[in-house]
Order: structure tokens, then C-alpha cells, then sequence
């Protein structure tokens, strides 16, 4: 089974996603900010798919899309941006992500955007 | 024949004011550029001060006479401002002042050349006042996606945990239920603390804190409210110690508005540390009463420090926001405290933590 990878800060919303996609037979491996996702990244083989949260501690999602796009490696792994901040889909266009989640998050479309992707 | 030349070059210019005063300042020649600038022809204005083209404000000032003073001293003078023309508009101009003297260096009198620089001061001005409206949409902006976040994050884990509830097979486990039921509490309590902080920076603003004086227990008051938010400390993994050096310390006060303030203080020590110890002090100096709130968070800069006490102000910057909070708790408090005859000192050091101290006067609580 492919992993999905969740950079989310807040413990509770990350454990419950986790576990709720789970429930639905996804495998997600979460980490807390874009600096550990970008450790993972480079010690694992790509996910299918990264949720990405923006208000982040340590390394924001503006920085870690950043980097990611800059990186031959990590740029074409898709990347939905997953976040309560108003003007998603603004933010969203402009770090040209595949999709754009506003918090709370609508799971019927999130399961069906994994599928397209895993 | 030079001087004839000279007056041809002069009289040619229409885009400047060239013209001449006296030591006194009185005005002795006019050009046509100055008669197009100004609107006063040769016959209505030569012999007249020149102080006349300057605004009331800068009469009053003295700024006329400086210029010419500055002008004598140091040969020239340059200036911009506004000045007025004979009908009263104002246009704004930039001024050159030579002092002209003879042959025996004695002062003759000034020579003055006057520029109208009113569209590039209007192009500047709307430049200028673009800027501000963008850095004002900029703020509003980011100030929305901050509200944004802070209430939608704990919506949505409140709506994950009905997703598991719906996913699960009934009825569920009480393994499964623990942190369901944990997680719910701590976004409910998320939600309700930024309601609560909300409506109480709203009545504080609009002024609708009604005191209800009365004699009360520092020392008690304090110690209960430490109680209340240990578990909270606990859970983080801190100490939260409470120390009491003053022994009995009473009180006329609001007891709503203290207790509030404390859970502000203490609330935001525990916010803001990650590892260590937050220590609350009671004490008493002379006739003031003091409970001390030190952390061992990351210090608040020197820059920020009053800028916090305004709603909505947080020191994290929003790309790496963190703590969560609207940011009202300080401002909350320091209107409070104030309502209360008391008020609130900071010290802090980068990397060493902050210290909040809240000084109330005996005599306690004043009408606000």
C-alpha cells in the first residue's frame, strides 16, 4: 500500500486524520512541520500524495513547498494543502498545489483526491 | 549691456520665481515667472514683504526670518513647503535663498528662486498613501487568516471525531473512546477560550466592565487560580510553583477582573513554555501588592514588548504561529488591571523567559 504524508502541527487534528484514514484502508505517516517532512522525504521512498498544513512551527508550509518545488526529487510529488487560514485557494494557487483543503476538511473529497493519486 | 542680458535670461523664465528681496526682506524685482507662480504682477507686490507667500503656521513659526538668517549665514538656503499664492491656494515649493553681497561684503539683499513642485508632491502623497493602503490590506488580510485558523483548527478536529465516531463499528471500545472523548474536550475547551476571550475583550473595549468591589484574599485568590491551571502545566510537563512572601494580604477589589487577569497571566506563562518551571510569587512592598508570573518561555524582544498589550498582537510571526490564542489575553488584562488602579510590568530576556508582574494599590479597585 502507498503512504500518504501528513505535515500537521496540531496533535490532536494529525493523530485523528491518521486514524481516520486508516479506518478507510489508507496508510498515512504524519510528522509535525517541513522540516521533518523534509528528513523523511530523504530517507524514504516518496509518498503518493502529501497533505499540508501552512501555520506551521519550525519550518512553515510556504518554506517547505519552497524547498520541495526546488528539489528534482520532491517536486513532482503531488501536494494538497490542507489548512484553516482564509484565502485557501489563493495560497493555494499560488504554491501550486493539486488541490486545497479548507479545515474542517470535507473527507468524502480528501478520500477522493487520495484516490486519484494512490 | 551685461545687465541687460541678464534681465532678457530672467524675464524669459516662466517656470521658476526669480526675483529679489532687500535685507529686510522686502521685494525689490518680480519675473514673469514668478507673477505666473504666484499671481501677483510687479506693481502689486514689489516693496511688499516676502513673508506674505508663507503660510499663517510658518508666520507664526518664524520660519520667513529663519530662512533669511540661515541665508545670510551660510551664504544660501534651500527649503520645500508649503507656500501660498496671491488667490490663497497653496502650492508647494522648493526654495533657494543666496544672500547677495557687494563688492565690501556687505549684504545687498537675496536673491530667492522658487520651484513649483505640486504634482510630484501630489504623486508622492498618492504614492504614499497606495503604500498605506496596501500595508493596511496586507495587515487586515493576515489578520483574518490568523482569526481563520485559530477557530477552524479545533472545528476540525471536533469534526474528525465525528467522522471516526461515524466510521466506527458500534458500540466502541473504551480504548477506542479514551481519546475521542480527549480530543473533543481539548477543542471544545479551544473553542470555548476563544469565545470567552472574545466577549471579554469586546466588553472591556465598550467599557462594560461594572466592578463589584469587595474585600478579598490575595494570597487564597492566587493560589486557587494556580491550582486550577496545574493540570494544564502537568500536562505539559512543567512545574508550576506558587510561593507566598508576603503572608496575609487582603484586598478591595473586583474579584471577576483579578481572577481574570491571573489566569491570563499564569495561562500565557504555561502557553509560551516548553521545558521547565512557571513560578508565581505573591509579595508586598510598601503599599503596593505584587504577584510575579515567570516563565521560562523564549522571552518576548524588546521591541515587541508594547505592542503585546494591543488585541490581536502576538510576538510569533503567523507563517510559524504555534501557541494557540487570538492574542487578547494581555490586552484583556492590561485594561482590566487599569480599570482596577492597578497595572502590569514586563521584563524580559531572549532565550531566558519573561516576567509579568501585576502591582495592585490596597486601596483596590477604582470606578473605570
Amino acid at each position: 500500500m502507498k503512504t500518504i504524508l501528513l505535515i500537521e502541527d496540531d496533535d490532536d487534528f494529525r493523530e485523528s486524520l491518521v486514524e481516520l484514514l486508516a479506518a478507510h484502508g489508507y496508510q498515512a505517516l504524519a510528522v509535525a512541520h517541513g522540516g521533518e517532512a523534509l528528513d523523511w522525504l530523504q530517507a524514504n521512498p516518496p509518498p503518493c500524495l502529501i497533505l499540508l498544513d501552512l501555520m506551521l512551527p519550525v519550518m512553515s508550509g510556504w518554506e517547505f513547498r519552497r524547498l520541495q518545488l526546488a528539489d528534482g526529487k520532491l517536486s513532482a510529488i503531488p501536494t494538497i494543502v490542507l489548512s484553516g487560514i482564509s484565502d485557501l485557494a489563493q495560497e493555494s494557487r499560488r504554491l501550486n498545489a493539486i488541490a486545497f483543503l479548507s479545515k474542517p476538511i470535507d473527507f468524502p473529497s480528501l478520500c477522493a483526491t487520495i484516490d486519484r493519486y494512490c | 549691456m551685461e545687465d541687460d542680458l541678464r534681465t532678457i535670461l530672467i524675464d524669459s523664465v516662466t517656470d521658476y520665481a526669480i526675483f529679489a528681496l532687500d535685507p529686510a526682506g522686502q521685494i525689490t524685482s518680480w519675473n514673469p515667472g514668478a507673477q505666473k507662480m504666484k499671481g501677483y504682477t510687479a506693481g502689486e507686490i514689489i516693496g511688499r514683504h516676502f513673508s506674505c507667500f508663507y503660510t499663517e503656521e510658518d508666520r507664526i513659526a518664524g520660519l520667513p526670518e529663519r530662512l533669511l538668517d540661515q541665508a545670510t549665514a551660510k551664504g544660501r538656503v534651500e527649503a520645500e513647503g508649503w507656500r501660498l499664492r496671491q488667490d490663497g491656494s497653496r502650492f508647494w515649493a522648493s526654495v533657494l535663498i543666496s544672500a547677495v553681497h557687494d563688492q565690501s561684503g556687505r549684504l545687498r539683499g537675496f536673491a530667492k528662486i522658487t520651484r513649483d513642485l505640486t504634482d510630484r508632491r501630489r504623486a508622492e502623497d498618492t504614492r504614499l498613501r497606495l503604500a498605506q493602503l496596501q500595508e493596511a490590506a496586507r495587515v487586515r488580510d493576515e489578520f483574518l487568516a490568523y482569526i481563520s485558523h485559530e477557530m477552524r483548527t479545533p472545528l476540525a478536529t471536533l469534526q474528525l471525531q465525528l467522522e471516526l465516531l461515524r466510521k466506527s463499528e458500534a458500540p466502541l471500545s473504551p480504548e477506542k473512546t479514551a481519546p475521542l472523548l480527549r480530543r473533543l474536550e481539548r477543542s471544545y475547551d479551544r473553542l470555548t477560550g476563544l469565545v470567552d476571550a472574545i466577549l471579554e475583550q469586546a466588553k472591556v473595549r465598550a467599557g462594560h466592565v461594572i466592578l463589584q468591589p469587595k474585600l478579598i484574599d490575595l494570597v487564597e485568590m492566587v493560589a486557587e487560580v494556580v491550582e486550577e491551571l496545574k493540570p494544564v502545566a502537568e500536562g505539559k510537563g512543567l512545574v508550576l510553583t506558587f510561593a507566598n512572601l508576603a503572608g496575609n494580604l487582603t484586598l478591595n477589589t473586583d474579584e471577576q477582573s483579578l481572577r481574570i487577569i491571573l489566569a491570563n497571566l499564569i495561562g500565557n506563562a504555561i502557553k509560551f513554555t516548553l521545558q521547565g518551571a512557571v513560578t508565581v510569587i505573591v509579595s508586598s512592598a510598601g503599599q503596593e501588592h505584587r504577584v510575579t508570573v515567570r516563565d521560562e518561555g523564549p522571552g518576548i524582544p524588546f521591541d515587541d514588548r508594547q505592542r503585546i498589550f494591543e488585541p490581536f498582537e502576538r510576538v510569533e510571526p503567523l507563517e510559524n504561529k504555534h501557541t494557540p490564542g487570538f492574542g487578547l489575553g494581555l490586552a484583556t488584562s492590561k485594561r482590566l488591571s487599569e480599570a482596577l488602579g492597578s497595572r502590569i510590568e514586563l521584563e524580559s530576556q531572549l532565550g531566558k523567559g519573561s516576567t509579568f508582574t501585576l502591582i495592585l494599590c490596597p486601596e483596590g479597585a477604582t470606578a473605570p
